[in-house]
């Protein structure tokens, strides 16, 4: 179906134009006319003065041109993003989602009317703007290029961020604001500046490649500067942006047009959920490739470590939707009798924690090749406790969630934050209250960052005493887990009925 | 008012239009709907009733796909929601219990939204005739905001209506609708009926679907407890209304029919009586063969329609609710 054929983005269209667009453009144009006026006054007004110094054309033009681009990355990124989602929650709730859903419209054609339909309104107001960003760079005698990029950025990333917006207002019970949004932004701030091209956040927020292509000068300008390495092999900036985006696109597509195919079912298949680990583990690793291959004397710590809980929490991320719910396991005992046991081993989260742990080590091993300070098997000794430490981390986390909810039901999260903080916080609370660092070594992110920092070798014996524990505790939890799904699954099926 | 105009069913359509085989729902802690199963043929109106909570809604939501369920299979028109949902959705028309509307559309705009996305043929003539066939011509140009409730329940009947769809699901349809309203809506359903449309429908207003449908379920707990027609309802519940005639002005068949066993409410009318019956077949052909043997002349003996409300209450789910 065509788009403008298409019935869901007719009603969103027709929607924003009785809600009214004219104030708000009428207000964005003149917001970029005084923008344009204000430059052309001080370029002039810079010819007339005589003093000392004044900032360049281009610093002037690269000045009001950024803050143009942020007033249309904040209407068409976050505004789009908090008015998409917000749409679906209020259609979802009011049931005309559903009626909409009950035509024989595809689910595609659903996503496609309310992805381009419902944030009209701001993707008016950023195109309105397009001609203010291209009057600024004639003015200021900028290379074109910079207008062209960086409005196919900010259009990429609304289309992107678009996206992830149909799945959250698909996932959110609530209807939300572009708060929620702007705070997530603003802390990932100091990793933005922090990272430069080695965060893969930059790519899919267009940051690096945005700056780099205002060729910025002056403190730290050398690390936006350059194109992005992956793997060794040097990209431009703006095409590593645009295939990251496209491929994270095409991933948060197959969510999305499942969501509305059944909205009780997650996003993402357990297939799709490890591709996209998959991709996320690739693309990271590939951008800190030289850390290791360019660099060699520098053993990155701080950075490695940064990098690997990321992606271990991004993995747990990942995992929460694909963890089995008491409910669904009634049901597939239900439908299965006996079989459901097996069916629960195979589906559940503790298979997919243990696939995606296997994807962040094979990922971090390319960091452990080549390492020119330590002998093979001290290598190979470090690797395989961070290795060992990212499954114990990622069993736990889908073990215990699991288990709380079979136990407690409604009060799981609770008791699984408990569970975290003894597992995780607790040791280091110890530590501090003993004065002593023995507690906190058998905190289960220990060893893990230790592997990875320890120089010491012969240390790492009591990281491998502490890790044994862990296992411990991952066997015990993994013994309740099997106990606690055969007691329910053998309730599921022998309950009377209502 | 053209309810003529509803366009006739499909020809050659031998088997049932709703096929409906053990349908279970489970939520947490509850079984929604417990293994129900039921058929619809072309023309009939089946009434779902039940206490609130029985399971009628998300037994509607379950069969036309919006509501998960455990295991079961639904056919509509001949196609498996499972695995031909798009055709399912084509022949299938859902009324909710509440009016999810566009509130800044017009009912012209609204109804154009699903006639697209329904690819309804001569969208703008269609539309008109379902304004016209829920009374909203007068409000063709009003925004959604500005209807009334009754109003917006028509709304969503005449969007319902609008692809022609075969199967109907219309829960709780006369809730918010003033009395001229439901005598439409009655005339509606009976000329739907007559084009040959299955409707599966839920109210609470019993009497009044007593005058529509040819066929009813009591529903308890998520279970169909009683299914069948009007008729197999009563007999099922053990009370049946019966009407008795005989040839000459005998006033005393009437006391004499008091004194039978099973028989309640004796209501005389000319040349015959009224009466409640508690027993099964056996015991009425008995009772017949006692009239017959006292030298009545008999010239009618029949089951009369059955009231609803008086099934739903002899069948015991009043307990329930």
């Amino acid at each position: 179906m065509r788009l403008f054929e298409n019935p869901i983005f007719i009603t969103q269209r027709r929607l924003v134009h009785r809600a009214g667009v004219l104030p708000l453009l009428l207000g964005a144009v003149l917001i970029g006319v005084s923008m344009v006026a204000a430059l052309y006054y001080h370029l002039a007004w810079d010819k007339w003065d005589n003093q000392s110094w004044h900032p360049s054309a281009s610093e002037l033009g690269h000045e009001y041109y950024a803050w143009l681009l942020v007033l249309q990355a904040f209407a068409l990124v976050v505004g789009g993003f908090s008015r998409i989602s917000r749409t679906l929650v209020e259609e979802r709730k009011a049931g005309l989602l559903d009626s909409n859903r009950l035509s024989p419209l595809k689910s595609s054609d659903l996503v496609l009317g309310y992805w381009l339909g419902s944030a009209l309104r701001e993707f008016y107001i950023a195109v309105a703007l397009v001609p203010v960003g291209l009057a600024i760079v004639l003015i200021a005698k900028l290379p074109l290029e910079l207008w062209l990029g960086t409005q196919l950025l900010l259009f990429s990333s609304g289309l992107f961020f678009g996206l992830l917006a149909v799945l959250a207002g698909m996932a959110m019970a609530r209807a939300q604001g572009g708060v929620g949004m702007v705070a997530v932004l603003l802390l990932m701030v100091p990793i933005t500046i922090g990272a430069t091209r080695f965060a893969l956040s930059n790519f899919l927020l267009p940051v690096y490649a945005a700056v780099h292509m205002f060729h910025p000068s002056g403190y730290n300008s050398e690390r936006w500067a350059s194109w992005v390495g992956f793997y060794g092999v040097t990209v431009p900036p703006l095409v590593y942006t645009l295939v990251m985006q496209a491929v994270f696109g095409c991933l948060a597509w197959r969510g999305a047009v499942r969501k509305f195919g059944n909205p009780n079912h997650p996003a993402l298949l357990r297939s799709e959920v490890l591709v996209l680990y998959g991709l996320l583990v690739i693309f990271q690793y590939g951008l800190i490739w030289e850390w290791r291959h360019s660099d060699t004397n520098v053993w990155h710590f701080g950075e490695l470590c940064a990098v690997h809980g990321c992606l271990l929490f991004l993995g747990a991320v990942l995992l929460t939707p694909q963890l089995l719910h008491p409910e669904e396991g009634r049901i597939v005992a239900r439908q299965l009798g006996v079989r459901a046991y097996r069916w629960v081993l195979w589906e559940s989260g503790p298979c997919t924690a243990i696939a995606l742990a296997a994807i962040a080590c094979a990922g971090l091993l390319t960091q452990y090749v080549n390492l020119p300070w330590s002998l093979p098997w001290h290598r190979g000794a470090r690797y395989l406790m961070v290795a060992v430490n990212a499954f114990i981390v990622l069993l736990t986390f889908a073990l215990l969630l699991e288990i709380c909810r079979l136990l407690f039901r409604r009060k799981a999260i609770g008791f699984f934050a408990l569970a975290l903080f003894v597992l995780y916080g607790l040791p280091f609370l110890l530590s501090l209250t003993f004065m002593s660092q023995t507690p906190m070594k058998f905190s289960i992110a220990t060893p893990g960052v230790a592997a990875m920092a320890e120089r010491n070798f012969d240390d790492l014996h009591y990281f491998w005493v502490a890790t044994g524990v862990h296992l411990v505790i991952v066997a015990a939890l993994a013994g309740e887990w099997a106990s606690s799904w055969r007691r329910w699954l053998g309730h599921a099926t022998a309950a009377p009925v209502a | 008012m053209p309810f003529e105009r509803v366009a006739p069913i499909m020809s050659g359509m031998p088997g049932p239009l709703l096929d409906v085989y053990r349908l279970r729902v489970d939520f947490p802690d509850v079984v929604a709907v417990n293994d129900l199963s039921l058929e619809l043929f072309a023309g009939d109106v089946y009434g779902l009733i039940g206490p609130n909570g029985a399971g009628k809604t998300t037994t509607m939501r379950a069969a036309c796909g919006l509501q998960e369920c455990t295991h079961g299979t639904v056919k509509v028109a001949g196609h498996d929601l499972a695995s031909e949902s798009r055709e399912v959705r084509q022949q299938l028309g859902f009324m909710p219990d509440f009016s999810p509307v566009y509130d800044r559309l017009t009912t012209t705009e609204f109804l154009e939204h699903f006639a697209r996305a329904y690819e309804v043929p001569n969208r703008s003539a269609r539309i008109e005739e379902c304004l016209e066939l829920t009374w909203l011509m007068e409000k063709r140009h009003a925004l959604c905001e500005g209807l009334s409730r009754g109003m917006k329940q028509r709304l969503l009947l005449g969007k319902t209506l609008l692809p022609n769809p075969q199967v109907l699901f219309l829960d709780e349809p006369a809730s918010g609708l003033d009395p001229l309203g439901r005598i439409e809506l009655r005339k509606l359903i009976l000329s739907l009926r007559g084009a040959g449309k299955a409707i599966l429908i839920s109210s609470h207003i019993l009497t009044e679907m007593s005058e529509f449908c040819n066929k009813a379920g009591i529903m308890e707990r998520g279970k169909l407890v009683k299914s069948g027609t009007i008729a197999q309802l009563g007999q099922q519940v053990g009370r049946r209304k019966m009407l008795v005639k005989w040839r000459s002005a005998d006033e005393s068949v009437v006391p004499v029919l008091s004194k039978t066993p099973g028989v309640e409410k004796v209501e005389a009318v000319p040349q015959g009586a009224l009466f409640d019956f508690v027993g099964g077949d056996e015991a009425l052909d008995e009772l017949l063969r006692t009239l017959v043997q006292q030298g009545v002349r008999i010239t009618e003996w029949r089951g009369v329609g059955d009231d609803l409300e008086q099934i739903f209450l002899n069948s015991g789910a009043k307990a329930l609710m």
